[in-house]
């Protein structure tokens, strides 16, 4: 897992668990809370219910009085119960409905002793009918009962109550009620969170699936249309708290939490990425630039601006390979004097090689000589050959010492001067030269002539990658690096204008016998770099394609560390 | 005349109720007449012959006759009129029309008759003629609304009522008097063959309980002759079934005697059958018994009709009609109003002085 990754989990973890619990909590909160409440309210509106239906059943019972009242005076329906006269029959079967409407009853029943219905307001047409069960049940009711009879259109439900009166000596009753519909359970609910529904009996179950059912109030429930016997059972309203609200409150904190999620994600995000801006990613790159270093490419450079750990580490990582440059270096010398030792008893074994001839020669002259001068010159032309040949072996031994490379010189180079001169000497078909010389800048120590070569490949390279093309521009810029304090360094750009190079070109760059120009050895900047190197120098390249090339060398000044 | 019914335009060739009837009666005209007894009388035809098959009969308009606008009504018109309701009416014994000349049409029947074929007095025949050809002075006050006692206190000279609350109330008014007009109306249970049969009433002790107690009419157990008994040569309407499940006794919103019957049907089945009155809309009725949807349904029939097939097209083919009563309207007259004649139908109409 990246430090990234593990950046984000952690973070994450760290605020989602107090985020999830505080979540859980607010919500088990507020449930206990509104519930709390609820309680407290469904008392209030049980006693209003109650009251209400008392209410209900009293203006039930004072409009059947009425009822009852007028009915022992009505010379009409005296005449037709008792007399049956076929005048007055059409007025008894329509006085129900009449008298229902007029006194605001949603059901209206008269029937005689034998429980014949007489007259039917909420269903005009089922007069004859016999239903003696209905006011014999709701006497045995008490007060109010839910009665569930029928009109011609629809089953009613209805809140009645029974009376009773007697005309000529026979016993009529009176059954009455206001409908139980919704009207009537929107009047009882006067809570807007609080619902009031009429369950009747084995239904309770349905009233559980819309809401907590908080209270319930029984009442005596009598069903007309069960196709049994009709019996006495019982109903109840059922307040129930709506869960609207809370679940609503729900939704909304769970809205706030999956905000406050979001965010967070988003946040940790950020935070990783940011974190691993500032750590992770300069850690990887200098673990890279780590591992790219070995003894043939100790160039890289640590170079940070940052004050903090991971400044230090670069600066650190900068100052080791700095000292492995040195060490290198020296590494380098001490083969060189290795191999020169080597050469040095090479040369002597050759040397004297060449000169044992030409002193056994000599011997033999001074022999003829001492014991007989006149051969003298007889012998001298006999082994004249012999010191020929002997003296033209070490010529040819001479010349071919002399090709081999001398050993560095280091002495104060002027490196400003060395670029001006070349400057003047190149010639360049096409391309501007340019120089910013920095006059502050101090004289290296070095080979002269080593220092010449670096700068004459540098140049001639930058100039060749133009292609021949007009317009190009080759600059070279010298400048002192190093801060107050510090050992004298300088800087040395060579910047052109070219097509640049890819990464992959730049990554072979300085090897050997690679080379992009036709005819080329591909040895240039190898051996640029190995003499960079062997004046404990460092050598980088800036490049883009399209955009130039940029050889940037940084050489220690007089007095600056250097390998003996 | 107050009209106490809604009436619509698009009923002038089908009238749906008693103030249609009567405003269309005397708007528009038929090629002939019938009175209250069965005879022909002239039209805006003033007479009638056959050929001698007695499959093609040849109707003389009236010199007089006028058109709505005041034109000469020619015979060309009423052909054209006719065949092109023909195919609307295609259940009827009228096969084509023809003008024989400016005065003259040749009717073709679809089978010989020795008298006048009565047909031609349906209202599917009739034509607008000119207002000024109707009785004078009448003058049609639509008035759905109000009530009648109203429109007669307001000044009206002819209501035709099927309330006995209003005959009652001009039983007590002595310038009003109030004439029953013929049975008109026959209230039938109709049941889809597929229906499971309803049979509380089985007998006229029922169908008189139902006159008597169950509606608010003038009415009467149905008594035959019953013309739905004849039409077993018409061609066969729909044919489906109840949808399963439905329990309704049907009847049309705002005919309180359908009501009361429907009712009543309902209370004699008990609760245990799960039926129930439904009042519907005319249109959606007329619809759902043509098909047959619904158990039942009560229907009121005419007593008499000159176009059974097309009357019977009403409800599907190898229903159930079971009459259950008759019932009829009452005109209320102002006294010194204009004379009144009745058509074959049980309609008023306002003769001329």
């Amino acid at each position: 897992m990246s430090f990234r990754t593990r950046l984000f989990v952690g973070i994450l973890v760290a605020v989602l668990l107090p985020l999830g619990a505080l979540a859980f909590g607010v919500r088990r909160e507020m449930e206990r809370r509104l519930t709390a409440e609820y309680e407290g309210r469904v008392g209030s509106m049980a006693r209003v219910i109650e009251a209400d239906l008392a209410r209900e059943s009293g203006t039930v019972a004072g409009r059947l009085s009425a009822l009852a009242s007028d009915l022992t005076r009505n010379n009409r329906f005296r005449l037709a119960v008792l007399q049956g006269d076929p005048s007055s029959r059409r007025y008894l079967l329509d006085y129900a409905g009449d008298a229902m409407k007029l006194s605001g009853l949603s059901m209206l029943q008269i029937q005689d002793s034998a429980g014949r219905i007489l007259s039917s307001g909420h269903f005009r047409n089922e007069f004859d009918q016999r239903q003696p069960e209905l006011p014999r049940l709701l006497a045995g009711a008490g007060t109010l009962a839910l009665v569930r009879t029928r009109t011609a259109e629809a089953p009613l439900l209805a809140l009645a109550r029974v009376d009773s009166f007697d005309v000529g000596g026979r016993r009529f009753s009176l059954v009455g009620g206001v409908a139980a519909g919704p009207g009537l359970l929107d009047r009882l609910a006067r809570d807007s969170d609080l619902s009031v529904s009429l369950v009747p009996p084995g239904a309770q179950d349905s009233a559980r699936q819309d809401g907590r059912v908080l209270r319930q109030l029984r009442v005596p429930y009598l069903d007309l249309l069960s196709g049994s016997a009709p019996a006495l059972d019982t109903a109840g309203f059922v307040i129930t708290q709506s869960l609207g609200t809370l679940e609503q409150l729900q939704r909304s904190v769970d809205r706030w939490f999956l905000l406050a999620l979001g965010l967070t994600v988003a946040v940790a995000l950020a935070l990783a990425a940011w974190l691993s801006s500032r750590i992770s990613r300069p850690l990887s790159e200098l673990a890279q630039k780590t591992s790219e270093i070995d003894l043939d490419r100790l160039d890289q450079s640590f170079e940070s601006e940052r004050t903090d750990e991971i400044g230090t580490l670069s600066r650190l990582l900068g100052s080791m390979t700095e000292r492995l440059r040195v060490s290198s270096a020296r590494l380098r010398e001490a083969e060189r004097r290795a191999a020169v030792g080597d050469l040095a008893r090479q040369v002597n074994h050759d040397i004297k090689n060449g000169l044992a001839p030409i002193r056994n020669v000599l011997r033999h002259f001074s022999q003829v000589a001492r014991e007989e001068p006149a051969l003298l010159p007889s012998v001298f032309e006999e082994r004249k050959g012999t010191l020929d040949s002997s003296v033209d072996y070490l010529e040819t031994l001479a010349r071919n010492y002399a090709r081999l490379s001398p050993a560095l010189e280091r002495r104060p180079c002027n490196v400003n001067d060395l670029i001006a001169q070349l400057l003047r000497n190149s010639t360049a078909d096409g391309v501007e030269l340019r120089a910013n010389l920095d006059q502050r800048l101090p004289p290296v120590s070095g080979d002269g002539l080593m220092l010449r070569r670096i700068l004459e490949n540098l140049i001639g390279n930058a100039v060749e990658s133009m292609g021949g093309q007009s317009g190009g521009t080759v600059s070279v810029a010298t400048e002192p690096i190093g801060g107050q304090g510090e050992p004298g360094r300088i800087r040395i750009s060579v910047t052109d204008t070219g097509p640049g190079m890819s990464r992959k070109e730049l990554d072979r760059v300085f090897d050997d016998f690679y080379t992009t120009k036709p005819g080329g050895t591909g040895l240039g900047l190898s051996i640029v770099r190995r003499l960079i190197l062997d004046m404990n120098g460092t050598l980088r390249v800036e490049t883009e394609p399209g955009a130039g090339t940029r050889f940037v060398v940084e050489l220690p000044g007089v007095g600056e560390g250097t390998a003996p | 005349v107050a009209l106490l019914d809604p009436v619509d335009r698009d009923h002038a060739l089908a009238p749906a109720n008693d103030s249609e009837r009567l405003f269309y009666r005397m708007t528009l005209d038929t090629p002939l007449r019938l009175d209250c007894e069965g005879q022909a009388r002239p039209g805006f035809a003033k007479s009638w012959d056959k050929d001698s098959t007695g499959q093609v009969w040849t109707l003389t308009l009236k010199d007089d006759a006028r058109r709505y606008d005041g034109s000469r009504m020619t015979a060309h018109d009423a052909a054209a009129a006719w065949n092109e309701r023909l195919p609307v009416e295609g259940a009827m014994a009228l096969q084509s029309a023809v003008a024989l000349d400016d005065r003259r049409i040749s009717v073709a029947l679809g089978r010989p008759q020795d008298s006048v074929p009565t047909l031609l007095a349906d209202p599917a025949f009739s034509l607008a003629i000119d207002p000024t050809q109707r009785p004078s002075g009448v003058k049609f006050e639509l008035e759905p609304s109000l009530d009648p006692r109203d429109a007669l206190d307001r000044g009206a000279g002819l209501v035709v009522t099927r309330d006995p609350a209003l005959v009652d109330y001009v039983a007590a008014r002595p310038e009003f008097s109030a004439f029953p007009l013929p049975w008109s109306r026959t209230y039938v249970l109709v049941q889809p063959a597929a229906a499971r049969p309803i049979d509380m009433v089985r007998g006229d002790a029922e169908r008189r309980s139902l006159a008597r107690d169950a509606v608010s009419a003038d009415a009467r157990a149905a008594e035959p002759p019953f013309w739905w008994n004849e039409v077993a040569a018409c061609p066969s309407g729909l044919a489906s079934g109840p949808i399963p499940g439905s329990s309704r006794v049907a009847y049309i919103r705002g005919d309180g005697v359908a009501q009361g019957l429907a009712e009543r049907i309902v209370a004699l089945a008990g609760s245990g059958t799960g039926l129930r009155a439904a009042a519907l809309e005319p249109a959606e009725f007329a619809r759902l018994l043509r098909t047959g949807a619904d158990p039942a349904y009560v229907v009121a029939l005419p007593r008499h009709t000159l176009a059974p097939c097309r009357d019977a097209s009403l409800w599907p083919s190898g229903a159930r009609l079971l009459p259950l009563i008759d019932t009829r309207a009452y005109a209320i007259v102002r006294k010194g109003a204009p004379p009144l004649t009745v058509d074959w139908d049980g309609t008023v109409r306002v003769v001329e002085q």
